[in-house]
């Protein structure tokens, strides 16, 4: 590379002691950080390291399961609703609840949603909801109808608005 | 597959909007693949700018308003650009040494564990799927940022004040590849960190011997490339944050000290609009990359006019890319502030222990303290050069510093946790300058008399 040879005096000197002192540092962090990588793939059990994975959210620690499996719930919850209808989102706790609200405007594009919760606070706008998305189906809403129940909730139609 | 895989590339397209980069001095005389990088680096700022600026004026964003214009005025830059430069003589490329290997095999092992950890989950962003994933497809379905998403009550989630240069890369993801494709777009957190390698690389190899260039830009990728999942960081901000701010910085650093000829100080004024565009953390990233450019400056004997241009010049371009996007809020009524959970100033120092405590834990960065490690070891080795390293230091000082003062105020039962899910997050920026702080800390004196 060209650039190596610039004529402005800064790399003159000869590498000598110091910098292959250097360059060793560097190379001993790189085959440490190296190590590391294998290191991560080894506390895998081999039988879960490159299976594929299901949703985003397959294997991201700490999660509460809920959320995990909301967001297949609700790619299963996109092929029942009609387009332009509204939903909201009815969960066990606030604030899986509005976890689940927030990815399902990424997935429930052409919906129009209204939270019940968002964090701790209840929203009333919920209410107005046609259709009610029930993660793993934990409640059925009064009065509504069960339009399909799905492996990870249900759907629950509300009537007109 | 098919769909996903070019979802996955698309940013790379960006490079065409960038390319009078790849032939300004000195970028014109670095490695194909550097000079790539800085084409991307610039065709990402630009592409930003622009789109918020046609957003702003109600212009959607269409293959003529978008792609014509700045592919074109690219093309014709780069052309003007390429004619003035005179023809490099036919070399035989760089000698392939045992570094160079070293190199090409730090990069195949950091990309494929960014990318299998990508998309087998296992460093998923929740903000992907909470807001950057959905601006980006709101975006793209309406042709312009959508002002009535970002006003809507119950957006505050989605940081509606956050600069959009994020989504609108993933809205081109979005036009190219037809849809988006949520597990492939985790993996997009590789290309932010491999397009910043070569680039890094030949920045370095501008004050150090090409071999040690190469080791140490491959020990800052290998130490994102475990950061970045660690920090369950794929898919949102913060790899092209690293990518901005470690390639400003470098290339502030890159010109050797008293010598401004054949400098890429350009091109860290553009990596800082980078940074001021991808998220508002990002303005304490600039706002301390300045200032230890400027602090350099000043030690460094520079006073009056001179002194005034650079300041002027660090300031003025990026703020001005900003600007594209403050427009754009105070016309379409986008809420301008951000909700916080502490009021700034409120702070308390009854938990500093705790806060000490948890900050050391979470400088792990996936690398059990060794990125870190090496990284502080180095430059306390070369101690005596830290006035040349300030735009490195203050920076990897500074967030440190600013995130042990925003802990101080936190109020809750659950400091560790909250520790725990930010501090990985957002000290990246700071891993990465203090890296390329080292990098450069260990560059051979400059000879004298040439």
């Amino acid at each position: 590379m060209d650039v190596t040879t610039e004529k402005d005096g800064t790399r003159g000197a000869s590498p000598g002691r110091a910098g292959e002192a250097r360059r060793l540092v560097w190379f001993a962090g790189c085959v440490a950080l190296t190590a590391m990588i294998g290191a991560y793939w080894w506390r895998i059990p081999a039988a879960d390291r490159f299976r594929a994975a299901v949703s985003p959210l397959d294997r991201v620690a700490g999660m509460n399961t809920e959320t995990r499996v909301g967001w297949q719930f609700l790619w299963q919850a996109r092929d029942v609703l009609p387009a332009g209808a509204t939903y909201t989102i009815v969960g066990s706790e606030p604030h899986a609840e509005t976890s689940l609200y927030f990815m399902s405007l990424a997935v429930l594009t052409e919906l129009r949603g209204m939270p019940s919760h968002y964090g701790e606070l209840p929203v009333e706008q919920g209410g107005a909801a046609r259709y009610v998305l029930v993660s793993r189906c934990s409640l059925e809403p009064p009065g509504a109808t069960l339009v399909q129940r799905l492996d990870d909730g249900c759907v629950w139609d509300r009537g007109a608005r | 597959m098919a769909e996903g895989t070019l979802f996955f590339l698309a940013p790379l397209a960006l490079s065409l909007f960038g390319l009078p980069a790849a032939w300004a001095s000195p970028v014109d005389r670095f490695s194909p693949a550097g000079r790539f990088s800085a084409a991307f680096v610039t065709g990402v700022v630009a592409f930003t700018v622009w789109l918020t600026i046609l957003s702003t004026a109600g212009i959607r964003w269409s293959a003529v308003s978008v792609v014509l214009p700045l592919g074109g005025g690219s093309l014709a830059l780069a052309v003007v650009l390429a004619r003035r430069v005179p023809p490099r003589s036919p070399g035989g490329g760089e000698p392939r040494t045992l570094a160079w290997i070293l190199g090409v095999a730090s990069f195949a092992i950091g990309s494929g564990h960014l990318a299998l950890a990508a998309l087998t989950s296992r460093a998923t962003s929740m903000d992907y799927l909470y807001f950057w994933g959905v601006k980006a497809l709101r975006f793209a379905r309406i042709g312009g940022i959508d002002a009535s998403l970002l006003a809507e009550p119950f957006a505050s989630h989605m940081h509606s004040n956050y600069p959009p240069l994020v989504p609108l890369v993933y809205g081109w993801g979005i036009e190219v590849a037809g849809a988006l494709s949520w597990q492939f777009g985790l993996a997009t957190c590789a290309i932010w960190l491999m397009a910043a390698v070569p680039l890094l690389r030949d920045l370095l190899a501008m004050r150090l011997p090409p071999d040690e260039a190469t080791m140490a830009s491959s020990f800052w990728f290998l130490a994102f490339a475990l950061a970045v999942p660690a920090a369950y960081s794929a898919g949102n901000a913060e790899p092209p944050l690293v990518l901005f701010s470690s390639v400003a910085i470098a290339a502030l650093l890159s010109a050797a000290p008293g010598r401004e000829g054949g400098s890429a100080r350009w091109l860290a004024l553009i990596a800082l609009a980078g940074v001021l565009l991808t998220k508002n953390e990002g303005v304490i990233v600039y706002a301390l990359i300045a200032a230890g450019a400027l602090a350099g400056d000043v030690l460094g004997g520079l006073r009056g006019a001179q002194l005034s241009r650079r300041a002027a010049s660090i300031t003025i371009f990026p703020l001005a890319a900003l600007g594209s996007w403050l427009l754009f809020e105070v016309l379409h009524g986008v809420p301008m502030h951000d909700v916080t959970r502490e009021q700034a100033g409120e702070l308390s120092l009854s938990h500093a222990g705790s806060v000490a405590v948890e900050f050391f834990r979470n400088l792990d960065a996936g690398s059990g303290w060794i990125a870190w490690a090496l990284a502080v070891a180095v430059i306390a080795v070369s101690w005596r050069r830290w006035r040349l390293l300030l735009p490195a230091i203050v920076p990897a000082l500074g967030i440190l510093l600013f995130l042990f003062v925003y802990y101080l105020h936190y109020r809750g039962e659950s400091l560790g946790v909250w520790v725990s899910w930010t501090m990985p997050r957002v000290s990246l920026s700071a891993l990465g300058a203090a890296i390329v702080g080292a990098a450069f800390a260990s560059a051979p004196e400059p000879s004298s008399g040439t």
